[in-house]
C-alpha cells in the first residue's frame, strides 16, 4: 500500500513578533519511520510540524520530502494527512463522508470513494458507526475517524499534532497502540507531536526532544531515557529528585555535609556549585546509604511503592522500593538512602 | 480576500457614518452663508420637558431592573433547585413576549392600564409593569446562562449543610455568584428602557424617546442634537463595557434573541 | 406543597402582566362590542386596507431582513476575520448593539437629516441639480421605510451572525486544505453548509424584529398607515373606540401568528446551529 516518504528539515526558522518559535531546527525522519517531537509548550514542536504540513511559513530554512524541496508548495498541493488534536471533524458530513472528502477532491468516483472509505473506517474499527455525525461520536471515535481521513489520501507522511491529548487515559492508551500498529503495517513516515513523555516514549522508533526552538536530543526511546545527551532532556524525561551542593572529586557535597556519588561531576571543577538528578527508582533504602532522612508518605504503585522521605535539609525526595519491601520502611521510620551507581545526571 | 474585506468595511462604514454625520450637519446649520449654530445643542440644557423626560426614563430604567431582578431570580433559582418540574413553563412564559410585538401587547393592556393609574394615579413610573414583561427574555437568557456557569445545587446543598438558611443562601452564595450575569441583565434592562417608544407613547407617558419624537415636531434641529446624543452616549457606555468585562460578556450584554423591544 | 409557594409571585405577575394581556388580545379579536362571538373582525383583517396594511409589513420585513442578513453576514465575516480582541471589533459590536437595540425613534430623525427635504444629502445633490423627490415623498413611504430600517437590521444581523461565525473552528479550515481543498472547497463543503442553518435563522430573526418593529415607523410615518402597526396605532388612537378597539385585537392576533410562526422556524435552525457550533 503506502510506502511513506523521508522528510529532511533544515536549519528552519521562525519568530512570531520577534520571539523564536523555530531556532534553526534540523530534522532527518527516514522513510517509514515514526518520530515524535517532544518537549513543553512553547517549544517549537507545532510549529515544526505546522511548517512540515504547509500550515505555517518558514522564515528561513528548507522542507524537503521524499527529497523533493517543497518549502514553497501549498498546503493542498502537499499530499500530507495530518490529525489535529480535537474537533477537525466536519460537523456537517457523516463519519464516511469525511473520509472520503480528500477522496472525492482526487477525482474518485463515487463507488470507488464509498469502498476506500469503508476500508478505512474498518481499519480503525469503525465499520458500522460510517453514517454517524461527528456529534454523535466519543472523542476517541472521532479522533479514530480523523486518522482514517489522514490516511485515506495515501499520503506521503502522517502528522499528527497532539492527536491524543484531549483523551481519557484509557482510550488514550488504547489509540496510540493502534495508531502504531496501523504505522507500522501500512510502513508510513509519521511525524507525531506531544507534550507527554511517556506517550512518545512508547510509541516511537526515534523521540527528539525539543526545547527553545531547537533540537536537544534525537534518538531511541531508551537511549533518550537512559543516557540523556542534555541537562533539559535529564529533567524533561521521567519524574527527578534534584539535589544541589558544590563539587568535591565525584561526589556532590551537600550543605549538611552528606556526599552523594556522581561521577558525572568528576570533570568538573572542586568547589564549583552543581545540581544533580536522580530517579526515584535509582534511589535505594540502605543501612550504609550517604543520606539520612524521615518516611513521610507511602503511594502504593503496584510492583513499587514510592517513598516521600524528608531528608536533614528538609528537601523531600522520593524512592521507589518494591512493594514487597516497603513495610520494612513504614511511615515515621528513619531511613537511610543510596545513590545507585552511575545513576546521576548533570541539572541544567 | 484582504481586498475585499476592505471593501465591505469601507463601504458599509460609510453607510453607517453618513446619518450620523448627517445629523450633526443638520443640528448646526446655521443662517445661509453663516458659520456653524450650536444654539440646538446649548439649548437642550434649557428644554425643560426634555429634561423631566430624561429623569423620567432613568427612574423607569432602575425601577424596572430592581423588579425585574426582585421577581426573576430567586423564581429561577428556586425553580432549578426545587421546583424543576416548572422550569420548562418558567422558559416558555419569559421567552413568549419575543412573539407579542410591543404594540400588541399595548392593545392588550391598555384597559389594564386605566386600572393601574386607578390604585397607582396616573404616573409615567407605572410604565415599569409593563416594562418588566417587555425585559423578560433579555433578562431570563443572560439570568440562565450565569446559573448554569455556576454548580447551583451542589453551592446551595454546602451552604445548607454548613447551617445557611435560604435567604443566606440567596444572597450569600446565588446573588455573588452570578454577579456578572446580574449585571448585563440589569445593563439590557436600563439599555431597552432608555430606548422604548412604543408603550410609552401609545399608553400616553411623557418619556425619552416620546420627548424627542414630540420635540420633532415643534424643532427638528433640536430633536436631531438630542437623538444624536443619545446614540453617542448609548455607543460611549457600550464601548467603556466592552473593555471593562472583556470581549465575551459585551457579546452577552448586546446579544439580542428577536424582535428588539426597544426599537419594536 | 410549601416549595410550590415560591414560583407564585412570579406566576401571578406574569398572569396579570402577560397572559391577560395576551388573552385580551386573543379573545377580543372574535367579540362585538356586546361581547357576543362574532369573525365580523376577523373578516375585515383579511379585506382592504388591512391585507394590504399585511402585505406590506410582510414585503418590508422580507426585503430588509434579506438585505440586512446578506449585508450584516458580510459585515460580520470582515470583523470575524480580524483581531478578535481589536478595536475594530469592539467599535462595530459597541455600534451595533446601539443601532439594533436603541435606534428607534432616533434613526428616523437620522435619516431626516440625511435624506429629508433638507438633508444633508438631499441638498448636496439638489445642488447638482438632481431632485431626490421626482418621484414623490418616498422617504415618508414604503421604500423610506426600506431604507431605516435596513439600518437596524445590518447591525441586529452583526450580532446574531457573529457568534457563528466564530463558531467555526480554525481546524476544519486546515484539514480541508491539509486533505487538498482549496479556499473555495472549504466554503463550499464545510463553511457553507455549516453556516448555512445560523444564517437563515438570523434571517428569521430578523423577519420577526421588522416585522414588529414600531418606533422607526411611527416616528417617520406620520400621515397614512402603510404597515400594520400603524394600523393598529390609528385604531388605538383614533376617537371613535367602540368597535375599534375589537378591530385592533384582531390585527394584533394577526401579528401575533405571523411572528409565531416565524419564531418558531427559527427555534427549529437554531437546534440545528448548536449542534454544528458550540
Amino acid at each position: 500500500m503506502t510506502t511513506g516518504a523521508g522528510v529532511h528539515l533544515t536549519s528552519l526558522s521562525r519568530s512570531y513578533s520577534g520571539v523564536a518559535a523555530l531556532d534553526g531546527l534540523d530534522l532527518l525522519v527516514e522513510p517509514g519511520e515514526f518520530v515524535s517531537l517532544l518537549g513543553p509548550s512553547g517549544c517549537g514542536k507545532t510549529t515544526a510540524l505546522r511548517i512540515l504540513a504547509g500550515l505555517e511559513t518558514a522564515d528561513s530554512g528548507r522542507v524537503l520530502v521524499g527529497g523533493r524541496d517543497i518549502t514553497r508548495v501549498p498546503a493542498n498541493k502537499r499530499d500530507m494527512g495530518m490529525v489535529f488534536q480535537a474537533y477537525s471533524l466536519f460537523p456537517n458530513l457523516t463519519a464516511r463522508d469525511n473520509v472520503g472528502f480528500g477522496l472525492r477532491l482526487r477525482k474518485m468516483s463515487g463507488a470507488e470513494e464509498r469502498s476506500r472509505a469503508g476500508e478505512l473506517l474498518e481499519l480503525v474499527g469503525l465499520a458500522d458507526q460510517a453514517d454517524k455525525y461527528p456529534h454523535q461520536m466519543s472523542g476517541g471515535q472521532q479522533q479514530r475517524v480523523a486518522l482514517a481521513r489522514a490516511l485515506a489520501i495515501r499520503q506521503r507522511v502522517l502528522l499528527l499534532d497532539e492527536t491524543l491529548s484531549a483523551l481519557y487515559a484509557q482510550v488514550r492508551v488504547q489509540l496510540r497502540e493502534q495508531i502504531r500498529r496501523i504505522q507500522t503495517e501500512l510502513a508510513i513516515t509519521t511525524l507525531f507531536v506531544t507534550h507527554d513523555q511517556e506517550e512518545a516514549l512508547a510509541i516511537s522508533d526515534r523521540v527528539g526532544v525539543m526545547s527553545r526552538g531547537r533540537l536537544e536530543q534525537l534518538d531511541s526511546p531508551g537511549a533518550v531515557y537512559q543516557r540523556p545527551a542534555t541537562p533539559f532532556v535529564a529533567e524533561f524525561i521521567g519524574v527527578t529528585n534534584s539535589f544541589s551542593g558544590s563539587v568535591s572529586g565525584s561526589d556532590l557535597l551537600l550543605a549538611d555535609g552528606a556526599r552523594l556519588p556522581a561521577a558525572v561531576l568528576a570533570e568538573q571543577p572542586d568547589g564549583a556549585p552543581a545540581r544533580v538528578l536522580v530517579r526515584p527508582v535509582d534511589l535505594h533504602v540502605a543501612a550504609e546509604g550517604q543520606l539520612a532522612g524521615t518516611v513521610l508518605t507511602h503511594s502504593f504503585l503496584g510492583p513499587v511503592t514510592r517513598l516521600a522521605v524528608r531528608l536533614a535539609n528538609e528537601d523531600v525526595v522520593r524512592v521507589d522500593v518494591p512493594s514487597a519491601a516497603a513495610a520494612a520502611s513504614p511511615v515515621g521510620a528513619m531511613v537511610r538512602l543510596a545513590v545507585e551507581p552511575g545513576s546521576a545526571f548533570l541539572a541544567a | 480576500m484582504r481586498a475585499v474585506r476592505y471593501s465591505v468595511l469601507g463601504v458599509l462604514g460609510a453607510f453607517f457614518l453618513l446619518p450620523l454625520v448627517a445629523m450633526l450637519d443638520f443640528s448646526t446649520r446655521g443662517a445661509p452663508g453663516g458659520g456653524r449654530d450650536f444654539t440646538a445643542w446649548t439649548s437642550i440644557a434649557d428644554d425643560r420637558a426634555l429634561l423631566d423626560a430624561i429623569a423620567v426614563s432613568l427612574q423607569l430604567s432602575v425601577l424596572t431592573s430592581v423588579l425585574m431582578l426582585v421577581l426573576l431570580l430567586p423564581t429561577m433559582v428556586w425553580v432549578q433547585l426545587r421546583l424543576p418540574k416548572l422550569k420548562r413553563l418558567v422558559e416558555f412564559l419569559c421567552l413568549l413576549p419575543l412573539v407579542i410585538p410591543a404594540v400588541v401587547l399595548v392593545v392588550g393592556i391598555a384597559s389594564l392600564y386605566s386600572w393601574v393609574s386607578y390604585f397607582l394615579g396616573n404616573s409615567a413610573l407605572t410604565l415599569t409593569f409593563v416594562y418588566v414583561v417587555l425585559v423578560l427574555p433579555y433578562a431570563y437568557r443572560a439570568l440562565e446562562s450565569g446559573l448554569q456557569a455556576m454548580d447551583l445545587r451542589t453551592l446551595s446543598e454546602a451552604a445548607r449543610s454548613l447551617g445557611a438558611g435560604w435567604g443566606t443562601v440567596m444572597l450569600r452564595v446565588v446573588l455573588p455568584g452570578v454577579r456578572a450575569a446580574v449585571l448585563s441583565a440589569a445593563l439590557l434592562t436600563v439599555a431597552l428602557v432608555l430606548g422604548e417608544f412604543t408603550l410609552a407613547s401609545l399608553l400616553n407617558f411623557p418619556t425619552l424617546q416620546v420627548a424627542i419624537n414630540l420635540t420633532g415636531k415643534r424643532d427638528a434641529a433640536l430633536s436631531i442634537a438630542v437623538s444624536l446624543a443619545a446614540l453617542l452616549l448609548a455607543f460611549g457606555l457600550l464601548l467603556v463595557l466592552s473593555q471593562l468585562v472583556g470581549r465575551r460578556r459585551t457579546a452577552r450584554v448586546a446579544e439580542p434573541l428577536a424582535p428588539s423591544g426597544g426599537k419594536a | 406543597m410549601l416549595p410550590a409557594l415560591g414560583a407564585v409571585p412570579f406566576l401571578a405577575y406574569v398572569g396579570v402582566f402577560l397572559l391577560y394581556p395576551t388573552l385580551v388580545v386573543v379573545g377580543g379579536a372574535f367579540v362585538d362590542d356586546d361581547g357576543a362571538l362574532t369573525l365580523q373582525n376577523v373578516r375585515a383583517v383579511v379585506g382592504s386596507p388591512y391585507l394590504e396594511a399585511f402585505v406590506r409589513s410582510l414585503q418590508l420585513s422580507a426585503i430588509t431582513a434579506v438585505v440586512g442578513a446578506v449585508l450584516g453576514a458580510l459585515l460580520a465575516w470582515a470583523v470575524a476575520t480580524g483581531d478578535p480582541d481589536g478595536l475594530l471589533r469592539r467599535v462595530v459590536t459597541s455600534a451595533s448593539g446601539v443601532l439594533a437595540q436603541f435606534g428607534g425613534v432616533t434613526l428616523a430623525f437620522a435619516f431626516l437629516a440625511t435624506v429629508g427635504f433638507e438633508g444633508l444629502v438631499t441638498v448636496a445633490l439638489r445642488e447638482q441639480g438632481i431632485d431626490l423627490f421626482a418621484g414623490g415623498a418616498w422617504i415618508f413611504e414604503l421604500p423610506g421605510l426600506v431604507l431605516v430600517y435596513t439600518y437596524f437590521q445590518i447591525p441586529l444581523m452583526v450580532i446574531v451572525f457573529l457568534p457563528a461565525l466564530d463558531g467555526l473552528k480554525p481546524q476544519w479550515r486546515e484539514a480541508a486544505r491539509s486533505l487538498g481543498g482549496s479556499a473555495w472547497t472549504y466554503w463550499r463543503r464545510v463553511a457553507g453548509p455549516v453556516l448555512a442553518p445560523a444564517f437563515f435563522g438570523s434571517m428569521l430573526l430578523l423577519f420577526a424584529n421588522a416585522f414588529s418593529a414600531y418606533a422607526t415607523a411611527a416616528a417617520l410615518v406620520s400621515q397614512g398607515a402603510p404597515i400594520v402597526p400603524l394600523q393598529i396605532r390609528n385604531l388605538q388612537t383614533s376617537e371613535v373606540l367602540l368597535g375599534q378597539q375589537n378591530l385592533a385585537r384582531a390585527l394584533g392576533l394577526g401579528m401575533v401568528l405571523v411572528v409565531a410562526v416565524v419564531m418558531a422556524l427559527y427555534a427549529l435552525l437554531q437546534r440545528r446551529t448548536t449542534r454544528w457550533l458550540r
